[in-house]
Parts: structure tokens; sequence; C-alpha cells
């Protein structure tokens, strides 16, 4: 591992098997919840409608100090042994103080690496300061290489999730634990990578943690023809601030193995981190968790409603942009992956589109990462194609073009929030959109005229909006 | 007096005080109150939550110690109901999991927490649960719902293994098979034929009272 706690894993995870017994309803309810409310009221910390992208500085110090105190207060807790894993304010510095400023990610030509971007700061490089491609969710069979292809085809995009989830292999389904899901990784990382030299990009960094189990990820761990040092593999912070050896195992393979790491703020707004106040908080003492366990190299953030599976609704923006930004304020850590992983409507659609121009104007406005190219929550059969994550950069490269303030970024996303909230609020948005096969030509792998027309249509609103995208 | 000891039962749930909530209980006997009007109490706060949960006015955190403080109460009014043979109708046991191979437990819990609020007896079998786990824990508990959670794509078909594991032991009509989770659709239900299929833990909720016809 080569930064932040650097080596003190050892100690941190041994932790786990001395600190404060505490069984897991005991620090659901008892332990980690009244500390967040204490922390939320104490530094005064409220969301209020309209509050998207953050534009006061003195609230996001709030929200640090909290996320801050509520990790050194509550510990993260290690579920294999029912014991908190505490650190000391000292311990925290000195691991933030080792940060590095950049990382690099992939290999050789393709390699990138990704500065940490303050706030509004479009003079230090090109904005977005990277994109992230994602597939995710269950993909055909007969659409792997497609789809795959589809992003790999997208100059714009600099890294990419190859998520998309293997679900038979010869008939037979594809089980965590089964020899199937090794096998099905094994099949999965060799092809991707196949594809990558295909695409003339043999050295793209590669996030795409698929399997369940630890032995199947490992079966895939080759240097000749499996996953390489570039890519990037995930470990779980559990919500919420969970863990367990499970994770540490993965952490540690992969770090002995010479991956890097991602990791996640996941706070699940409306259940067990509260509201958005709260949940914004706890996503503070999640990244911080990583910092002090994992060594991640990339981090992101990906709170959802907890009723209505969303990672672009008014709460979910809200948590994303303020923890991640409040984060970001406070440490130099290079590589944070900003709102809207992956999109509530199905990718044919015009919501599809808004969901991710939402996120990635706060997310260029912020100095983070943006993200697209999965829809209909991740869970619709081949809701992925490569235009979504063509579009995050454009809208983001806009955003450095226009060079939008926060307040600006702030009144941008809040005249798109109406184009699909309300079908947040109804429950009814993954109902909208059709899939892959019906945004892109099967033989060409590009995307259909209609396909395009909508794309081109929210773009043209967007301009009328004031955005200049091309 | 005994107006204001069930809005003490009452209070007790919203404020979500196990220990105040056990105490009242125990008052409303003293008291001679009818225990089934104390229970009545008890569900009103309960629901109350259940719409400030969806108004994102209370959290999950604060519905499972609601929970906790009405198991407590409950505990002292059960067994006074059974001696009063008056509507002394067991909880119907549910049994739920998240299943094998999945480790996510956040909406699993929501459900059961909703569920036992509901009324039902809940038995939370955890996560990374085996169909044969299921069927051995709902034939024990004399189960009338098995609710299986998955979180992923990969999860997701030991939701029909469950089903499949059901029918092969002939006991499929013996249980009603609710699932859920992230990845998990209204169409997978009908595929691996569940019975029924919840958006969230309020559906669900709603999805088993309709479906064992309780009010």
């Amino acid at each position: 591992m080569s930064h932040g706690t650097k080596g003190k894993f050892i100690e941190y995870w041994g932790r786990g098997e001395t600190g404060p017994i505490t069984f897991q309803k005991e620090f659901d309810t008892k332990v980690y919840w009244p500390r967040l409310k204490e922390l939320t009221k104490k530094y005064g910390i409220e969301y209020a409608p309209g509050k998207v992208v953050p534009t006061d500085d003195d609230e996001l110090d709030a929200i640090w100090e909290a996320g801050k105190e509520l990790l050194l207060d509550v510990g993260i807790l290690n579920v294999s042994t029912e014991r908190r894993i505490l650190f000391t304010e000292e311990e925290l510095e000195a691991a933030l103080d080792n940060l590095p400023n950049t990382v690099t990610l992939g290999e050789g030509q393709d390699a990138i690496t990704i500065p940490h971007r303050g706030f509004e700061d479009y003079d230090s490089g090109p904005t977005p300061v990277g994109t992230m491609g994602r597939i995710l969710g269950p993909i055909s069979d007969d659409l792997y290489d497609k789809i795959a292809l589809s992003y790999l085809q997208e100059p714009l995009i600099d890294y990419i999730h190859f998520q998309g989830v293997k679900t038979e292999i010869n008939g037979i389904p594809v089980k965590p634990g089964s020899p199937f899901e090794m096998m099905a990784e094994q099949q999965h990382v060799s092809v991707i990578n196949d594809l990558k030299r295909r695409s003339g990009r043999p050295g793209l960094p590669d996030g795409g943690s698929t399997p369940v189990n630890l032995q199947a990820e490992m079966a895939a761990a080759n240097p000749l023809w499996g996953v390489k040092k570039g890519d990037v593999r995930h470990v779980y912070i559990m919500p919420q601030l969970k863990t367990d050896y499970d994770q540490m195992s993965r952490a540690y393979f992969w770090h002995s193995y010479g991956a890097n790491i991602w990791g996640i703020l996941q706070a699940y707004i409306g259940g067990a981190a509260g509201g958005p106040a709260t949940a914004a908080v706890n996503g503070v003492a999640d990244l911080l968790a990583y910092v002090m366990l994992y060594e991640p190299t990339l981090l992101g953030t990906w709170p959802t409603d907890a009723l209505y599976f969303s990672n672009s609704s008014k709460y979910a923006l809200y948590v994303a942009n303020y923890g991640g930004a409040a984060f970001s304020k406070h440490t130099h850590f290079p590589a944070l992956v900003g709102a809207s992983w992956q999109q509530t409507a199905g990718i044919n659609s015009e919501e599809y589109f808004w969901e991710t121009a939402a996120g990635a104007i706060g997310s260029a406005t912020l100095g983070f990462l943006v993200s697209g190219g999965t829809g209909h929550q991740s869970s619709g059969l081949d809701q992925a194609g490569g235009l979504g994550a063509r579009f995050a950069t454009e809208v983001g490269k806009a955003v450095g073009k226009a060079r939008l303030t926060r307040v600006q970024a702030n009144e941008l996303v809040n005249k798109i929030l109406p184009k699909y909230q309300p079908l947040i609020d109804n429950r009814t948005l993954h109902t909208i959109g059709g899939d892959f096969r019906t945004a892109y030509d099967l033989k060409t792998i590009q995307p259909k005229p209609e396909y395009l027309a909508i794309y081109n249509k929210v773009k043209a609103e967007l301009r009328d909006l004031g955005l200049p995208i091309t | 007096m005994a107006d204001t000891i069930l809005a003490k039962l009452k209070q007790s749930i919203l404020d979500f005080d196990e220990d105040a909530a056990l105490e009242a209980a125990e008052e409303s006997i003293e008291a001679g109150i009818d225990p089934v009007a104390a229970v009545g109490a008890l569900a009103e706060a309960l629901n109350e939550l259940g719409i400030a949960f969806e108004k994102m006015e209370v959290f999950l955190p604060e519905i499972m110690l609601a929970s906790d403080a009405f198991k407590n109460a409950l505990s002292v009014l059960e067994p006074e109901i059974k001696k009063k043979n008056a509507e002394g109708k067991k909880a119907i046991p549910i049994v739920i999991g998240t299943v094998q191979g999945d480790i996510h437990q956040v909406g699993k819990d929501m459900v059961a927490t909703f569920l036992a609020t509901a009324g039902f007896e809940v038995y939370d079998l955890g996560v990374d649960v085996a169909p044969s786990r299921f069927l051995e824990e709902a034939k024990r508990l004399d189960a009338k719902i098995i609710a299986a959670a998955a979180l992923m794509s990969t999860t997701r078909p030991v939701q029909k293994d469950l089903i499949d594991f059901l029918e092969a032991k002939g006991v499929r009509d013996k249980y009603i098979v609710l699932v859920g989770g992230g990845v998990v659709t209204q169409d997978w239900a009908e595929q691996i034929r569940a019975d029924g299929y919840g958006q969230d833990a309020i559906a669900a909720v709603e999805l088993a009272k309709k479906l064992l016809h309780v009010a």
C-alpha cells in the first residue's frame, strides 16, 4: 500500500480484535445513530430544498468537522468480530497528511494521472478532471462485447468500470461461491482485456469488480491475461460505518498484488444514515474510514435514497456534492468520482440524460471526476451504453468552458431537477427508457439516429439553459 | 386515568423509549386497562412513525428502536391478552433473510423492522442465507411467509433456487414467498413464480397484509 496510512493497516485491522465489543444492532441504534444526530445538530448542519451544489464554505467546514468527529467517536464496526476499530485524531491527521496529490491509474499509453482539483478551478488542467464510464447490472451474453465496445470507442472516457454481470456459463447460473463464479470472472476479465487491446487501449484502467466472493476475484488475478496492476478493485465499507474480514482480505490481496482499490461514500438517505444532512456527515466519515483502513486510490460519492434506489435524486445529489466537497476541501485526495454513478431511468430516455447532466454539473464544478453510462437503477437487463459517459464528459467540458461558479451550478441543477425528480417522488422513473438494443445499432455499435436525437435534444435544451455544450 | 396511561404508552413508542414502554405497559395492566386497547395505542404510534418515515421525518435506527420498545410492551401485554382470550391470536410468523452469497442487509433490515412494527412475528435469519435454511426455519417456526432479499445480479438467482427448493420438497403451497432487493423487479418475481414483490419496505408490508388477508 502506498499512501495514506502507509503500512499501518496491520495495526489498525488488528484493533478489530481488541476494540470495544459492540453488537451490530447496538452499534446502529445506540452508538452510531445518536452520535450522528448530536453532531449534525451541534454543527448546525441542515438540508433545505434547493441545496444541491454547495455554495457556502462554512457549511462544508461544519460537515467536515462533524464527519471527522463521528469517525473518531464511534469508529468503524468490524462485523466479523463485533468490535469497533477506533482511531486517534493524530493518526487521522497523519494519514491525511500522507495522502498523495496525484494518482495514476491504468498502464502504458492509456494510464491517466488524476490530480487533486479545487472548486471552480478551471485553470490547472482540463475540466472535468476525469471521466468514469460505468457498465453495471446484468448483461446478455450476445451483447457483452458490444456494450463494452460502445464505451471503448468513446475517446473521452478515461476509466471504465466493466461491471456487466455475466448471469450464466453454458446455461448454468453464476452463483456466488460456485466454480461458475470463478469461471465467469476469468472470462469477464480476459474478454475485457481482449476488447481493450482490439480498441487500441490495452492499458485503460478497469474498475470492474463483479464477483461477490474474493476467491472468484483472485481467480482472475494474473499479470499475463487477467487483472492488471493499473486496474482498480472495490473494497466495501458497509452501511453504515461497518466492515469485515472479507473486505480486509480483499484489500490485502489487491494491495499485495499491486493493483488499486476503490471505495465509496455510501449513505442510505432515509434509512440508517437518516436524512440528507446526517447522511452528508456520515459520508465524510465513510470516506475517512476508507483512508484509514484501505488506502484507496480512487474514491467516489454513491449515496442513494433508501426507499427508492436513486443516485441522482435531489437528496442523493445533496449528499454526494456536500459530503464529497467537505472531504475534498479539507484533504488533497486526488481522485474523487462525483454524483450519479448510475441513473434511475433507462438509458434510452431524456430523463437519463438529464440525470447524467445534473450529476456532472456539480462534479465538474467541484473538481470531481464525472460519471455516466448505466441506467435503470443498474438492475435492468442491458441498461448500459457508452453515449451516456460521453455526454457526462461533454457536460463537464461545458462547465469548464463557462467557468461556472458554484452558485451558477446550483441554479442550473435546480432548473434540471424538475425534469425527472417528480418521477422519483412517485417512484416510476425506472420504468422509463429502453435498453441497449433499442438505443444502438447492433451491427455498427453506433447509437441509432433516434437515440442520438434524444441526446441532441437534451444538449440543445442545456444550451437554452445557458450551458455552452457542444 | 386510562387515557393518560394509553397516551403514555403511545408516547413511549414515539420517543423510541424501551424502558418507558415496558413501564407504561405494566401500568396499564395494573390499572385494569384492556390489553387489546393498549396494543391499539402502540399500533397507532407505529402507524404514525410509518407515515413520518415515508416523509423522512424519522429514520431507520429510530424505527428499530421503536420496534424494540413495541416488543418490550408486548412482552407484558400479550400474556394478558392470552389470559383473557380476547382477540388472542398469535402474531403471524414470517422468516426473512438475504439470500446465500449476498451480505447486503440494509433493505432486508428495513423490511424486517416494518413487518415487525406491523405486528408480524419476524424471524430475521440475517444475510447469506441458504435456501435450505429458509425452509428449515420456516418449517420450525410454522411461518406463513418467507421473504428473501437479493441486492446483486449475481445473487438474484438464489431467490429462484429457494422456490425450486420448496417445490422439490413438495411444500411450495405452504408458504407465501416474497422477493425484494435492489436488482429485483416485478418481472423477475413473476418469472420465478414468487408470490409477490415489494419495491420497498412499506410496499412489502402492504403486500404481506394483502396476501395474508389481514387488516
